[in-house]
């Protein structure tokens, strides 16, 4: 047991001090630190645009003096287009509205600067409208009761539903897109981190074996001590990293929804806890499986460059399997929902699956199950595979060399 | 004391190891000799426990060797292995580590062997720093700075100088001195005749030669001479006995069917008088090797 933690503070200390892994603890910093920086700019630049309006009719400017809006802020001052067009020309306002009142028509144009700040006219246009039509029902003798009565838009809810063994689930509304988006993010970290945790873990294990130190290791530790040990090296540096990507995740969530639209518009307290348990599962099972496998497949080359070679077979099940859960998004084939259930691929497809609501509970946790079977066997299999290839430098074929006896 | 009772193993069809025994008590040191694929390598995987034997048995103390034995193993491989981007310290801490020695008690321990097998460099060097030679000599006291009472140096001397094969020479005799059983593979008969108090030689995993270092020489019988005299090749080659004279620059070797031959040789050499050099040897250890290996076992 002591060197257990022996062998596994040494794959821990010395890669903490390797660029690769340093670079990789801080790719979840610099990508925070680029969308703080675009937001930013993006704030910056875009600074609320200043237009004057001028009319031939005081009342209705007067009235629209008083809408208020984020989008635009009205300088008063300018009320004929003489001194609008003065003021355009010295770029100190990036347009005017004229407004042209000839009997019941209201007649509306907007000159603005091309390298002025850009007006969102939405805004604006809802305001002069509004004002039209409470112009128009004076004229007609409406009280603002009946105006309100008229104007009322039909209501409309939208409501989306999921069945889990047949029974109906109602979801709040934009759920969907909660879950949807969860589970993007989380099969993106999935891949993420599979790939490169495990070429990161067999690089460790062909580099000593390459230089020849697996000899002298396996000779002071049993090669399967060895091989948990290394293991769980790599699940403390793979730990360590999920805490840095989600203090990054938190921040940058708490700084960015206050700037991205996007952002601000979901309710984060919609997540339901289940998704996040059985998200959070398919992550840490799915990681294992690969990692585990991964440490395996590092022992088997002879020397530390054949290492991708030995390593592509499962990165490329990976890229499949994230590739795969894009489809799952919107569709449910028979395809789809075999590979939810296969492990190597269901860690990236049931998640979508499961958040979408094409897949119940009861599937995730089958699937689940699955999955901690299937690494029990591949620990299994790869603690002999280890043990048995070690010290294996001949030149057969990697993939020859799995299925040799010893 | 480890012992090696019949030891046998194969890889598919070829025969590694045949029954093979020996045993090396404390303080004594096992030469162990043999061309490339004798099976050196394969008998120390055995012991080690990293190869399991076809059958036979390997005892440490009377017992059978297990992982639990490990920490008193100093294992020095053919192929040498360092991790290039530790420092001198991190490596041999972390080596010794693994052999049980807590790195409070290597740290301390490393000036002192750093300075005995003359390493130059810091300790906080890089590996990668270091010299081949010097690098040699750090994988060496990583090897032997836990005092193991077992050692196994697989072909230690191959790449030193002869300046640093004595350091190493008078490491290992150090190690003798405190009690360690130690076992090591060599193709320089030099150094195997300079420190083996026993030596066990391998012919295709067979053993060939088996037996305390002198005594093996000596069964050999005194069948070489080598002399300085006025007699020229053809008078040699003309003695009864003689089978072969090899020239050298100032004097000759010769080859005798038995011992008896010397005196004929003597009587011969010194009839005039005094001779600058009569000197009558077993063959070296050098060449029995090579007649050894060159025997046929078919």
């Amino acid at each position: 047991m002591n060197k257990f933690w022996v062998v596994c503070k040494q794959v821990i200390r010395k890669n903490i001090k390797s660029p690769t892994y340093i670079v990789l603890l801080l790719m979840p910093v610099l990508l925070l630190g680029f969308m703080v920086g675009v937001a930013a700019i993006k704030n910056h630049t875009s600074e609320t645009p200043q237009i004057a309006i001028v009319s031939n009719n005081t009342t209705f400017r007067n009235a629209l003096l008083k809408s208020n809006s984020k989008d635009y802020t009205i300088k008063r001052s300018i009320d004929t287009p003489k001194k609008a067009e003065k003021a355009l020309s010295q770029e100190t306002l990036d347009g005017y509205l004229t407004i042209t009142l000839t009997g019941k028509q209201v007649t509306a144009v907007y000159k603005s600067r091309t390298n002025g700040n850009t007006l969102d006219t939405t805004s604006l246009k809802s305001s002069l409208n509004s004002l039209k039509m409470q112009q128009t029902a004076t004229r007609l003798g409406l009280s603002p009761t009946q105006l309100t009565e008229l104007f009322t838009p039909a209501s409309f809810k939208k409501q989306s539903v999921s069945y889990s063994n047949g029974k109906e689930k109602t979801q709040k509304n934009n759920q969907q897109d909660i879950n949807s988006l969860l589970a993007m993010v989380v099969t993106i970290l999935i891949y993420i981190f599979m790939v490169s945790y495990a070429s990161l873990i067999a690089q460790e294990v062909a580099t000593e074996k390459g230089s020849r130190i697996m000899e002298i290791l396996v000779s002071s530790v049993a090669p399967q001590v060895q091989f948990f040990a290394k293991v769980t090296g790599m699940f403390a540096l793979i730990l360590l990293q999920v805490i840095i990507t989600a203090i990054c995740g938190f921040l940058g969530m708490k700084y960015l929804s206050g700037n991205v639209q996007f952002l601000k518009d979901l309710d984060l307290s919609q997540i339901q806890p289940n998704i996040l348990i059985i998200l959070g599962l398919f992550f840490i099972l799915g990681i294992t499986l690969y990692t585990i496998l991964a440490a395996g497949l590092g022992a088997l080359v002879s020397r530390a460059d054949q290492v991708s070679q030995a390593v592509s077979p499962l990165t490329m099940i990976g890229l499949v399997a994230y590739g795969a859960s894009f489809v799952a998004m919107n569709s449910n084939t028979f395809l789809i929902k075999l590979g939810s259930f296969i492990p190597f691929v269901s860690q990236s497809i049931m998640p979508v699956r499961y958040a979408v609501g094409n897949a119940s509970t009861t599937d995730a946790i089958v699937s689940l199950i699955i999955l901690a079977i299937a690494i029990v066997l591949v620990t299994w299999f790869t603690t002999r595979l280890y043990a048995n290839h070690v010290l294996d430098y001949s030149d057969k074929k990697i993939w020859k060399r799995i299925f040799k006896r010893n | 004391m480890l012992q090696v009772k019949n030891l046998n193993k194969s890889f598919g069809q070829m025969k590694a190891v045949v029954d093979e025994n020996f045993t090396v008590n404390d303080g004594e040191i096992l030469g162990l000799i043999g061309q490339n694929g004798a099976g050196k390598t394969t008998t120390f995987r055995m012991i080690l426990g990293l190869l399991k034997p076809d059958s036979g048995s390997v005892l440490w103390n009377g017992h059978p060797f297990t992982r639990k034995d490990t920490d008193t193993v100093g294992f020095l491989p053919e192929e040498r292995g360092l991790y290039l981007k530790m420092t001198v310290e991190e490596q041999v801490v972390y080596f010794a580590e693994l052999r049980g020695q807590k790195p409070a008690v290597t740290k301390q321990k490393l000036d002192d062997w750093m300075q005995r097998f003359a390493v130059k460099g810091k300790r906080t060097d890089k590996i990668k720093d270091l010299s081949k030679g010097n690098q040699q000599k750090v994988q060496l006291i990583a090897t032997l700075i836990h005092e193991p009472k077992l050692v196994i140096l697989d072909e230690p001397f191959s790449g030193l100088d002869p300046v640093n094969a004595s350091l190493l020479e008078d490491g290992i005799e150090r190690l003798k001195s405190q009690g360690s059983a130690i076992i090591f593979s060599s193709h320089d008969m030099g150094n195997v005749e300079k420190i083996s108090d026993k030596l066990l030689m391998l012919r295709q995993g067979e053993t060939v030669l088996n037996g305390v270092t002198n005594e093996i020489r000596e069964s050999f019988g005194d069948t070489r001479i080598f002399i300085q005299s006025p007699l020229t090749t053809d008078e040699l080659l003309a003695i009864d006995g003689v089978i072969s004279v090899k020239k050298y620059q100032a004097g000759f070797e010769l080859k005798l069917t038995n011992p008896e031959v010397g005196k004929t040789v003597f009587a011969a050499a010194t009839k005039n008088g005094y001779i600058r050099e009569f000197s009558q040897q077993p063959p070296t250890l050098d060449e029995i090797f090579r007649m050894k290996a060159g025997v046929s076992h078919e």
